[in-house]
């Protein structure tokens, strides 16, 4: 019995939920068998069907277990010759029994419609189960498989909705149910056999990985799926009160559309058919016509709300979201003096220990603000350069055009410390603007911020060029 | 409609963890790898310090950053893989939000040398594994493995003469013909160096400060052959890096007597095929400088050592001379011979055994590869 660790009990759940997508399949050939003798309408075949699908669903599930837990038995015996003539034997008189059976059922004709589909499922999910012995978890749910599956499912659905039994079919069938376990089983898997591909592809030893890196990765997984649980439970409040806004936003427009017309149609003497107002010639068609006189305000009203609201979000969407990361670090940081645990160096059960970590929390003041400036600090470069061009020609706006080229070679990742000398800060310059006459540019300013008055600014006209480049 | 949503979220939520992991994963997180120390001795144990920090919300269930260090650093046991010349060592981490994780290896110095961390590459993954994101920052940490001086059961060399021309800080007993200055007086001062004069004006005895003066000087030469028919690249190269520490075992205990010591070697750090040789020093940070010297030396020859030998013969003046190499031959004993007869003291110390055609009576010349067996044994 192997040991149960994380990735063990996820392989077994991944083995026993690859043949979840069976359900729809059994549903489908119950209802039909179901539809020849009963109403297609009538609450009980639904049920009924519920039942032998989940029945013949955990058939396949206990089947495919059983195939699996046969190879794992044969494989201890693999090199015993005996063993291997004993197991051919068996396999042969269990075809011919099963040809045998399959022959006497047909001659019978009983129940055969039925059951055939059962028993093949369950004979592949057995086959299927001792083949996975020699597959790795991680590929039961390849990319197709997955399409497969929820192709299965999305075409049981359009078969409900041909036969209109959809909302009967889904609230009293555990098809969502089935889907979602299907889903989470996916997920689970996925993540685990995740973590060991990225350790098989460089052929690291799994026992060197930390167990508590799998627990982790598993709980955020975990945590995915109860943000799914709780979307798809806040589905109805969510779609409502997006309907709601859009609804609004498309009636306020509407509104004044309408009022723009009838603005223009008062200018008409009468003569062009759109002045007169009537409905039939209304460009709006009459759409809500009477609504509007009698809500259109409150409709505007509720517009100019919901827009004002959206560009105060904008224009304090740094403070509001820096907010929510502080409120956020400080619930952590709460939750994490609440479950603290000893520090231990860390090691694993059966090997030394190589290292010892120190896990800190970092401190408010190394933690960077949640909007660096540096995203938006070229646009406001852009901006001093606007305004650098607006200048007269002076010392003045010499100086300030050096200290935007500066400042570009910072923003270029180029270190400028504020005790570099002029002849330094030409030489780092000269890596972004080797076309550039840096040599002028810096005596120039030496010349203007040091005494020497230079009246003539010999330096301007490419300290300008370097910064139209730098600009673009 | 009650299923698609399902379909739509779950499938949704999957591709933005995806985005949202190759996007942000290595942003905000810093990472650096460095060395304890700067500078060690074979066979310490340092430590080889990681450090992430990440500095955003997005925690970061699987991150590893692949070291590629110097084979001659010894850590992580099986964990790392060991090639020609270089290190692999997985270190897998686990880092919340805000999270700062420090991770300390215990590394052996098992060579000397000069050694860096050559490159790490840091790799993280989504939840479900679908991409993978990497980046190598960049790092700089260096460590010089100084090598482990032996210790020596002959002394190199034996302090024959109590005073000379050369003024050292240390000796066994002060000059009396050096004066360098007055000091108080102490009980074991003798009454015939008190400084009247200067007692008269400090209102104290004092006496007379003599410095130590020596007329001892010794030059260390390391032969860099591991055998007497050998060009440029060195054959037994366990015996060349004994030799080397036999030369820092003779630096060591040369330090104690206070002598000017100067060091020459048919052998260079540099890919030029100039012998070493420096000047004439004493002190503990010229014997420090000294094993930086040893621990970059390269593992080959410049020429031969007999040669080497001939052509140094009139520059080599130091009262002592000690020899340091694998092996022991004719034209080095003749060497030893002649600068014996020209009243030098030799003392060569052999890393091999000394054969018995040769005759080596008269010289001094001592084997190690006794102890050098039995510290191999005692390794194993």
């Amino acid at each position: 019995m192997k040991k149960l660790t994380i990735r063990n009990t996820v392989r077994f759940l991944a083995l026993g939920g690859f043949f979840l997508f069976l359900y729809p399949v059994f549903f489908v050939v119950t209802f039909t068998a179901a539809q020849s003798g009963n109403s297609v309408t009538d609450p009980g075949p639904i049920a009924w069907c519920n039942r032998l699908s989940l029945l013949g669903t955990s058939m396949t599930v206990v089947v495919c277990y059983f195939g699996y837990f046969l190879s794992s038995f044969c494989e201890r015996f693999r090199e015993s010759k005996r063993f291997n003539l004993i197991s051919k034997l068996v396999t042969a008189l269990g075809l011919f029994i099963a040809i045998g059976a399959g022959f006497l059922l047909l001659q019978n004709g009983s129940g055969i419609s039925l059951s055939a589909p059962f028993v093949c499922a369950s004979i592949l999910s057995g086959i299927v189960g001792a083949k996975f012995y020699y597959t790795s978890y991680g590929n039961y749910y390849s990319v197709k498989i997955l399409g497969l599956a929820v192709g299965v499912f999305l075409a049981f659905i359009v078969y409900c909705a041909v036969l209109s039994v959809v909302d009967q079919v889904l609230s009293e069938s555990a098809t969502i149910l089935i889907f979602f376990g299907y889903m989470v089983i996916y997920l689970l898997t996925k993540n685990q056999s995740g973590i060991d591909r990225m350790m098989e592809r460089r052929k690291h030893d799994l026992s060197h990985l930390p167990s508590k890196m799998r627990r982790y990765s598993l709980l955020l997984t975990m945590g995915i799926i109860l943000l799914i649980l709780l979307l798809f439970a806040a589905k109805a409040p969510i779609t409502a009160a997006l309907t709601a806004f859009f609804s609004a936003l498309r009636e306020g427009f509407f509104f004044c559309t309408r009022a723009f017309f009838r603005w223009l149609a008062s200018f008409d003497d009468g003569s062009s058919p759109i002045g007169n107002g009537s409905e039939d010639t209304d460009p709006l068609g009459g759409i809500g016509d009477l609504e509007y006189t009698t809500s259109g305000f409150w409709n505007i009203l509720y517009v100019v709300v919901i827009i004002l609201a959206i560009i105060v979000f904008f224009a304090y969407r740094r403070q509001i979201a820096e907010g929510i990361a502080a409120a956020y670090r400080k619930l952590l940081s709460f939750l994490r003096r609440i479950f603290a645990k000893p520090q231990r160096p860390a090691s694993s059960k059966g090997e030394e220990s190589y290292y010892f970590d120190l896990v800190e929390t970092v401190a408010p003041s190394e933690q960077k603000p949640l909007f660096s400036k540096s995203g938006f600090r070229f646009r406001d470069w852009k901006k001093l350069y606007k305004k650098f061009l607006s200048m007269k020609d002076s010392a003045e706006k010499y100086r300030f055009g050096y200290g935007l080229l500066v400042d570009y070679l910072r923003l270029k990742k180029v270190s400028v410390s504020p005790s570099d000398t002029v002849p330094t800060i030409e030489k780092k310059a000269k890596t972004l603007f080797p076309e550039a006459d840096m040599t002028s540019i810096s005596s120039c300013y030496s010349d203007i911020r040091y005494g020497n008055q230079d009246d003539s600014l010999s330096g301007m006209s490419a300290l300008t060029r370097a910064l139209e480049k730098a600009e673009k | 409609m009650e299923f698609l949503s399902l379909v739509l979220i779950i499938f949704g939520l999957i591709w933005i963890q995806n985005i949202i992991y190759r996007k942000y994963a290595l942003k905000n997180l810093d990472y650096s790898c460095t060395l304890s120390v700067n500078t060690a001795f074979e066979g310490d144990e340092i430590e080889l310090i990681e450090t992430v920090v990440n500095k955003k919300w997005l925690p970061l269930p699987w991150l590893k950053s692949e070291i590629t260090a110097s084979r001659y650093l010894d850590f992580a046991g099986a964990q790392s893989t060991v090639s020609d010349k270089s290190r692999f060592v997985p270190s897998f981490f686990m880092v919340k939000s805000y999270q700062k994780v420090t991770r300390k290896w215990k590394v052996t110095c098992l060579k000397r040398g000069e050694y860096a961390i050559d490159k790490v590459v840091l790799v993280s993954t989504d939840l479900l594994g679908y991409s993978s994101v990497s980046t190598a920052p960049s790092i700089n940490s260096k460590i010089l493995i100084l090598p482990r001086p032996v210790e020596m059961a002959q002394p190199a060399v034996s302090p024959r003469y109590l005073s000379g021309d050369i003024i050292v800080k240390r000796h066994l007993l002060e000059d009396p013909f050096y004066i360098s200055g007055v000091r108080e007086y102490t009980e074991r001062d003798p009454m015939n160096k008190i400084h009247w004069a200067a007692t008269a004006k400090s209102q104290r005895l004092m006496v007379y400060q003599n410095d130590y003066t020596s007329r001892q000087s010794v030059t260390v030469i390391l032969n860099m052959q591991s055998r007497e028919f050998e060009q440029f690249s060195v054959i037994d190269k366990e015996a060349v890096e004994n030799a080397i520490r036999v030369a820092a075992g003779v630096f060591d205990s040369t330090l104690s007597t206070g002598m000017p010591m100067r060091f020459m070697v048919n052998g260079n750090d540099n890919q030029s095929r100039i012998p070493t040789v420096t000047g004439e020093y004493f002190g503990k940070e010229f014997v420090e400088n000294l094993f930086v010297l040893l621990a970059r030396l390269n593992v080959a020859s410049t020429e031969d050592f007999g040669k080497y030998l001939n052509d140094i013969y009139h520059d080599v003046i130091s009262t002592d001379i000690v020899l340091v190499t694998p092996y022991i031959s004719e034209p080095i004993l003749e060497f030893i011979r002649r600068k014996s007869y020209d009243g030098t003291s030799v003392r060569a110390f052999v890393i091999g055994q000394i054969p018995d055609t040769l005759d080596v009576g008269g010289c001094a010349v001592f084997s190690l590869a006794d102890s050098f067996r039995e510290r191999k044994e005692e390794t194993l």
